[in-house]
């Protein structure tokens, strides 16, 4: 396991695979309604719109 | 990219910017195309490029298309023309596919007239800044050498007052505290944050290599990660994890940054001509260029006529040295432009490699899951044969 930082304290290292879980499950779920096919046409890093090309 | 590719375009509507700052991939670096064109996109052009776009929509069948205001600086053109384009786009645009506008701003020149055009016209908005005021300052200034953090946040300010949403794009300031800058965009009130990796390749990553050690980026990278982990809500969006850990589970990359993923937007500058991949700018003066003009050809015709573009915005084939890296498929090689050197081209690992292992093995362990995982799961979402999707829209 990587090392948490520094000011990480011992109750947030608790939390951690809660937030593993939490994280997995988004992750999941946006696979889910954005199925993995290779060729999915995408925009570019140059941009940072929320609610639109931000995921 | 075939013919009939669905496609998003960066629309230059101007080819200057009122800011110079040090490491721009347009001003300051290889390209210097930008001086040969007009500052500022024409309304016969803006309208000759609708007229092509509304021809690829109907030709691509695509239910999305997305126009970006980009520059240079794209608030240069006034909130007047700006208004009359979105207007433009959606009317000449509308009945062929839904209509996304979004603009990326350095954010100095938003006042409450171009605020409420923003509004009035539904344009998604992103702000440039890299941090705190010393921070972006130093290297985010004007042309008398101005910092320019006061604008940006007076801008910012006048977003949040009115409620509209903003993303932040930064680029990564290695040696900078990555806390520090990552604190302070989430009190400036974005819950969208882009960290890019810095512009350069092989021929210019010396001198910044020999000052911040083998893994700059990593090195700010990762107590980010920590605090979002820790300490933030994972509800604000960091569009780099995110995409480490979509490709971690097994999915595509939506980011240039990893994944080599296939890159359906065209370029359009303030003369019409149609350029790629933008941050090629930063390998050689030009490389950008596809020799074609919205005032005379269709983007179908970059297929044809540009094969070099074609075949990077389908990915370009996974660098010699990554074909026995673990990550080979997730990481793929990193971004074009940091592949890029002027003796190999584009046949060489990322100049942030290092970097990159660093990342996805800290997520991985931080989402525990191992490399066997990750084809699994990659296996399982392919074999699932889903319909593709044309464009993310939340």
């Amino acid at each position: 396991m990587p090392s948490p930082r520094p000011d990480t304290t011992i109750e947030e290292r608790a939390e951690a695979p809660r937030v593993r879980d939490q994280l997995r499950a988004r992750l999941e779920d946006e696979l889910a309604r954005q199925p993995d096919v290779p060729g999915v046409p995408m925009f570019t890093d140059l941009l940072i719109a929320q609610g639109t090309f931000a995921s | 990219m075939r013919s009939e590719s669905g496609l998003n375009y960066i629309v230059k509507v101007a080819s200057r910017c009122n800011l110079n700052c040090s490491y721009c991939y347009v001003y300051n670096q290889g390209d210097t195309s930008w001086r040969g064109r007009p500052s500022l996109m024409s309304r016969e052009t803006f309208t000759a490029m609708l007229g092509r776009i509304r021809r690829h929509c109907v030709r691509s069948g695509q239910e999305t298309v997305a126009l970006a205001f980009h520059g240079g600086e794209p608030t240069l053109v006034g909130p007047a023309r700006f208004a009359w384009m979105c207007a433009a786009a959606r009317e000449e645009l509308g009945d062929v596919a839904e209509v996304i506008l979004a603009i990326q701003t350095n954010g100095t020149r938003l006042d409450h007239e171009w605020v409420s055009v923003l509004r009035e016209h539904g344009v998604q908005i992103g702000v440039s800044l890299d941090g705190p005021q010393e921070i972006n300052d130093s290297a985010r200034v004007d042309h008398k050498g101005q910092g320019s953090y006061a604008a940006v946040v007076r801008g910012i300010a006048l977003l949040r007052e009115e409620g509209m949403p903003f993303g932040i794009l930064s680029v990564v300031r290695p040696g900078a505290d990555p806390l520090l800058i990552h604190r302070h965009f989430l009190e400036l009130g974005s819950t969208s944050i882009s960290y890019l990796l810095p512009a350069d390749t092989h021929d210019t990553i010396g001198g910044l290599r020999s000052e911040f050690g083998p893994t700059p980026c990593a090195d700010f990278l990762i107590p980010i990660f920590d605090d979002w982990w820790f300490n933030s809500s994972l509800d604000v969006s960091i569009r780099e994890f995110w995409n480490l850990g979509l490709v971690i589970m097994g999915g595509s990359s939506r980011l240039e940054m990893i994944g080599n993923p296939p890159l359906h937007f065209v370029c359009v500058e303030t003369d019409g001509s149609m350029q790629g991949l933008d941050k090629l700018r930063a390998c050689e003066d030009g490389m950008t260029g596809m020799e074609l003009n919205v005032h005379d050809a269709d983007f179908a015709e970059i297929a044809q006529a540009s094969p070099f573009h074609a075949a990077v915005m389908d990915g370009l084939p996974l660098p010699s040295g990554c074909q026995a890296c673990p990550e080979r498929e997730t990481c793929a090689g990193g971004h074009l432009s940091n592949r890029y050197s002027s003796a190999n081209g584009f046949d060489n690992p990322s100049i942030w490699c290092l970097d990159l292992l660093a990342l996805f093995a800290h997520v991985r362990t931080r989402l525990g899951v191992t490399h066997e995982e990750t084809e699994r799961r990659r296996s399982a979402l392919r074999q699932a044969g889903a319909p593709p999707v044309t464009l993310q829209v939340s």
